[in-house]
């Protein structure tokens, strides 16, 4: 389990953070993903690249315990783990970002970043009052300290652009970062304009620089190229490669992508 | 949505601006809606010589009660997600079971009680047929009207009974001059607001009901929570039946007849939506009130009750038309 590029300027000494063995995953006839060894390292930023049906959400939703494995094994810093729902992802520290965001347009900005995990007084559990002004407070020091430019904490997500929509996920996933170490983000910036999508790069490397674990899926292959340290490409539900992002080019990724050349190294 | 290609870092005052307007529509709908409402009232008062007495305005805050009570469960359940038909028939088991028990001699207190413990097993079964056979709301509780019709029949061999008082009427009674179901309404409304707005499951309600896909990547279970809210709305049907009963003084099993309409115009009106995610108890409040002075007035005028039928339905079809307008520009 080593290989080709090394993760820029990581020091990883032992085993990285997580680690994807021989994952398979099929829909009836279908395989979705099959045989996949990916790993992920500290600090790092791992692109995911591929055609449609390539298997790189399926991928992710694994990761994520919303879709459960056939076979293969995960593991967290060389330790076996069972991902079965999403409460263990969450619970090791994997915060995923759908598409679709999975925000909530008729909360306000603070409901949403906190949703979930809402700190509450007097009654256990449900009947917990809301402590609402801290989190209005703890939401705009986040977006603050992230860099993100939204008027104020009270406004519904609805009435947001597309770009601050994927900043308030961003927000949420990294919310609590003690136990928070891994972002697993579908398609960032797939229906954002140029401008938003610079942005929402920009957050993405700032939230890196905060210690996070990224690992993107994304058609921008430039974008990808750019942001990211490595980049695996997937077809039909297997790994194609596994690339340094520096040493690749946007053609190269192309061709495997299309072609689905085979790996240098293990398949 | 449309390319609005507003740069993540516009200036602050734009974003502002955009709550105000949201704002602004929110409370423009409630403020419309109150004009209406009083403009219903000066209707009314000028063809009518007892509209605006106390004793009429006390009628009608007596009525809007046991119906704003039962309005209130069914906009949890709106917001929620979810639906329920079987409101009418609910209150109506809950009434001749309380009845039934009182003529057969259980004390008092401990018939309503039952009666208010037999709505929320009722909620519970509209939420383990929604949630675990996994039935479409609509067909469930749809099914469920005509199955606790069924039943209220058999429980009162489809007869009608008056019940001897002995603190059986007491919702007709009077405490300083203002009828007992008006504290009931009072306590439900606070009770309610409080619940939605300041607790988590209330916050969690809205969640589930505006998008239950992210609820659940969000970790919640949401059929685990709509089989409880189902069941807190029962107790709403609970608590309407046992005063709809107390108020007739009767065991009756065609009471709660038509109750849906005049239930879901009333949370229509009042801005909840069938997409989930949306409503208010001030706006039921005022959707209650508005409905039952509607019919207040109209059967005052001695317009015909089918009239009074196609009346309201039509301002339900009104309420949802004004609810789905398109929303220019909205997000």
């Amino acid at each position: 389990m080593n290989e080709h590029a090394s993760p820029n300027g990581n020091g990883s000494d032992g085993s990285p953070l997580l680690q994807l063995r021989g994952i398979c995953r099929s829909f009836g006839h279908v395989r979705a993903v099959h045989e996949v060894d990916v790993h992920l390292h500290r600090n790092e930023i791992l692109g995911i690249v591929g055609d449609n049906g390539a298997g790189k959400s399926t991928l992710m939703k694994i990761i994520a315990g919303t879709v459960s494995p056939d076979s293969g094994r995960i593991l967290m810093n060389g330790e076996p783990v069972e991902i079965a729902t999403a409460q263990d992802s969450r619970r090791l520290g994997i915060e995923m970002i759908y598409q679709d965001l999975a925000l909530f347009d008729n909360l306000d900005v603070a409901a949403n970043v906190f949703i979930g995990r809402e700190p509450t007084k007097g009654l256990p559990s449900l009947l917990g009052f809301l402590e609402r002004r801290r989190m209005h407070r703890e939401a705009a020091a986040l977006l603050e300290r992230l860099n993100i430019m939204i008027g104020s904490t009270r406004l519904p997500v609805g009435v947001l652009s597309g770009g601050q929509r994927q900043m308030v996920a961003i927000a949420r996933a990294v919310a609590f970062e003690e136990n928070n170490h891994i972002l697993l983000m579908d398609e960032p910036s797939a229906a954002l304009g140029a401008t938003e999508s610079a942005t929402v790069t920009e957050l993405i490397r700032d939230v890196r620089r905060d210690g996070l674990s990224i690992m993107i899926i994304s058609h921008r292959i430039p974008e990808v190229l750019d942001l990211a340290d490595r980049v695996m490409v997937m077809k039909r539900g297997e790994r194609v490669a596994t690339l340094d992002a520096r040493a690749t080019s946007v053609e190269e990724c192309v061709n495997l992508i299309v072609a689905g050349a085979p790996a240098t190294g293990q398949a | 949505m449309t390319a609005t290609v507003t740069p993540p870092g516009a200036p602050l005052d734009s974003r502002a601006r955009a709550a105000a307007r949201a704002r602004r529509r929110l409370l423009g709908q409630d403020v419309l809606f109150v004009i209406a409402l009083i403009l219903l009232g000066v209707y009314f008062t000028s063809r009518l010589d007892f509209f605006l007495t106390s004793q009429n305005v006390l009628t009608i805050l007596r009525f809007s009660a046991v119906t704003f009570i039962v309005a209130t469960g069914f906009t949890l359940v709106l917001i929620g997600g979810g639906l329920d038909l079987s409101i009418g028939s609910g209150m109506m088991v809950v009434g001749v079971t309380s009845g039934k028990l009182f003529q057969a001699g259980v004390p008092l207190v401990l018939a309503f009680l039952i009666g208010v413990v037999v709505g929320i097993a009722l909620g519970y079964v509209n939420g383990f047929i929604i949630t675990r056979l996994r039935i479409n709301p609509l067909i469930a509780t749809l099914a469920m009207l005509f199955v606790l019709l069924g039943v209220g029949f058999i429980i009162t061999d489809g007869r009608s009974q008056q019940i001897r008082d002995d603190g059986f009427r007491f919702a007709r009674e009077n405490v300083g001059g203002v009828p007992v179901p008006v504290f009931f309404l009072i306590a439900t409304a606070v009770l309610s607001v409080v619940l939605l707005h300041t607790t988590k499951a209330g916050r969690h309600l809205f969640a589930v009901g505006g998008n239950p896909d992210a609820a659940r990547q969000a970790a919640m279970n949401v059929d685990r929570f709509r089989l409880g809210m189902y069941t807190v709305a029962g107790l709403y049907t609970g608590i309407a039946g046992v005063l709809l009963a107390s108020d007739l003084g009767a065991v009756a099993p065609n009471s709660g007849r038509n109750w849906e309409l005049y239930v879901a115009t009333a949370v229509f009106l009042g801005g909840a939506s069938l997409t989930g995610g949306r409503g208010s108890v001030l706006g039921t409040f005022i959707g209650v009130v508005f409905v039952r002075t509607l019919d207040n007035g109209l059967v005052q005028m001695a317009v015909r009750p089918q009239i009074v039928l196609i009346v309201v339905g039509t301002a339900m079809i009104l309420a949802v038309a004004f609810d789905q307008r398109p929303k220019g520009g909205f997000r």
